[in-house]
């Protein structure tokens, strides 16, 4: 299932080889790919390392930086994560 | 000593049905790679639909394209894609862009290692890239995202014209085929490393023995050539360091002596030209694949003093790093100008191997030419240790060049873009941020012409300007 289309339940995963992080942005290598996140992606990242489900990440994403202006931010969370699945940075667990 | 391990490279051609496109393009490269002597151990081709029927014969039409071609259309069956076939692909090639689109979407984790046929054609054209096969798909993947207009498809009759539509489609397909072929042969590692001859042509590629060998009717004028354009890497007779590297580049008209050429092992051509292109790439990526996890290697051209300070300039093939190598050397030492290998203490391993001229092709290649011949500067004698790294770009509106200081992060980002192997450095990311800082950071260099660079080298390396 593409993740546009992912229900609030399904559980994401962060993984990353190696990470540097400086002003709440990060560098992260996974696999072969090297993708410098932004600080919103840069805490969507870390809110996943363990799992999380796409409504509560949403709810803590929304919690840190406040709602995005003019958009459905369900819909701007789930463009996120289809970037960082296409990266490499993310997985969509079962 | 056959190779050892999995496949080097595994390929994975994908269409809707895998009766027509995909099923053509698995026996087609199959052909043309067992044609270069490259076995299915080395690079595996296979081939799947995103809406296949398993266990169905292709199209009659793909049939007699694959036969029209010379290979070999028996004993296919389609299959149907799944995860774990997509998963096991390293490189995954698409019939046309809309089935692109439905593999990413379907697949998003694997569109960075996808390909639609017409783009992997064009990414690939015209020149060798002189990186490991592992790393072929993140490079395609940047150099789609930096192209401005890709040709997504084959522009074909339509297809109304069915006989004329299939039989041009299938031509494109074996002249992608043969092309690529032609490149990942010439790269991947040697199946036996064969006991360099005493007559060996011996070379020093940072610190990498490699030997090469000759062998032909018409080699002739290759021998001269290579012995030429490597001179600066050429190491005396009696030097008793091993060799890591062995190569056999055979040149004949006759393609039972290049058949038996390539089952050795050996790369084999009918023309000089074609030999002396692939050699240069050939040398470089098999001596970086001797370096794995060792120093740092970056596509990069360096320059040095004669005190032996380098400035490394880091670009992406075909932006500029020859030409500016070729005009900063003729007044400073030219250590390289695609393959800058610096060790954790930043010292730097000299390769001053040809470079490729841009303005000059024969037959469709770049032309290659000695540092000796374009009269560049030698490399001092004293101990070279990188002092600056600079990310060099091209622009018409500077008036002089222009240096801007990058953020650690957004500077490691572009770094990180041009290296081999980074995932085996041994610290990774932070063997290279530690790289760069200890060369006080990063910074972005545009310029308009080369020759506009010459003045800033004393203040780049780090004398009063």
């Amino acid at each position: 299932m593409p993740a546009t289309e992912l229900p609030g339940g399904a559980r994401v995963r962060s993984v990353w080889d190696d990470a540097i992080e400086r002003d709440g942005q990060m560098l992260v290598l996974a696999g072969n790919e090297v993708s410098l996140l932004s600080p919103v992606a840069t805490a969507l990242v870390h809110a996943a390392r363990d799992g999380i489900t796409l409504d509560a990440l949403g709810a803590r994403l929304v919690e840190d930086f406040g709602a995005p202006e003019g958009r459905d931010p369900g819909e701007v969370l789930r463009e996120f994560v289809t970037a960082l699945v296409q990266r490499g940075v993310i997985v969509i667990e079962g | 000593m056959a190779a050892e391990g999995p496949a080097r490279l595994r390929v994975l051609i994908v269409d809707t049905r895998n009766s027509g496109r995909s099923a053509a393009g698995e026996r087609m490269l199959r052909r043309h790679l067992q044609g270069h002597g490259v076995s299915a151990d080395s690079i595996r081709v296979t081939s799947a639909g995103l809406d296949a029927v398993d266990g169905e014969p292709m199209l009659e039409a793909a049939r007699i394209e694959i036969e029209r071609h010379g290979a070999n259309a028996a004993g296919f069956r389609t299959r149907s894609l799944s995860s774990a076939i997509v998963d096991a692909a390293d490189l995954i090639i698409t019939g046309t862009k809309d089935e692109w689109d439905v593999l990413a979407s379907r697949h998003p984790h694997v569109s960075r290692r996808a390909f639609s046929l017409s783009e992997l054609a064009f990414l690939y054209d015209g020149a060798v890239r002189a990186a490991p096969l592992a790393e072929h798909a993140a490079m395609l993947a940047r150099r789609r995202d930096a192209a401005r207009s890709i040709p997504l498809d084959f522009e074909l009759p339509p297809i109304e014209h069915y006989v004329e539509h299939v039989s041009q489609l299938g031509d494109r397909i074996d002249q992608a085929a043969a092309w690529v072929s032609s490149i990942w042969a010439a790269l991947l590692p040697a199946p036996t490393v064969a006991e360099p001859s005493a007559d060996a042509m011996r070379l020093d590629a940072f610190g990498v023995r490699v030997a090469v060998d000759f062998a032909g009717a018409d080699v002739a004028p290759v021998v001269a050539a290579a012995r030429r354009m490597w001179s600066r890497c050429l190491v005396a007779g009696e030097d008793d360091a091993p060799v890591e590297a062995a190569l056999e580049v055979t040149v004949d008209r006759d393609p039972a002596v290049l058949a038996e050429a390539r089952a050795r092992g050996g790369l084999a051509y009918d023309d000089p030209s074609h030999a002396i292109h692939f050699l240069t790439s050939s040398i470089t990526v098999r001596a970086i694949e001797r370096r794995v996890g060792g120093p740092v290697l970056m596509h990069a051209a360096g320059i040095a003093s004669p005190t032996g300070e380098v400035v490394g300039f880091i670009a992406p093939s075909g932006t500029g790093k020859t030409t500016l190598a070729r005009t900063l050397g003729a007044h400073y030492g030219y250590v390289t100008d695609e393959t800058l290998a610096v060790d954790s203490g930043l010292g730097v391993l000299a390769y001053p191997k040809p470079l490729s001229i841009l303005d000059r092709t024969v037959g469709g290649l770049k032309e290659e030419w000695g540092p000796e011949s374009l009269d560049l500067v030698p490399v001092p004698d004293a101990p070279l240790r990188l002092t600056r790294l600079l990310l060099i770009e091209r622009d018409i509106y500077a008036d002089r060049p222009v240096l801007e200081e990058l953020p650690l992060l957004e500077g490691l980002a572009h770094l990180s873009e041009q290296i081999s192997y980074l995932a085996r450095l041994p610290r990774r990311l932070h063997t290279l941020a530690d790289m760069v800082e200890g060369v006080g950071g990063l910074a972005r260099l545009r310029y308009r012409e080369a020759r506009d660079v010459i003045p800033l080298m004393p203040q780049l390396f780090g004398r009063a300007a």
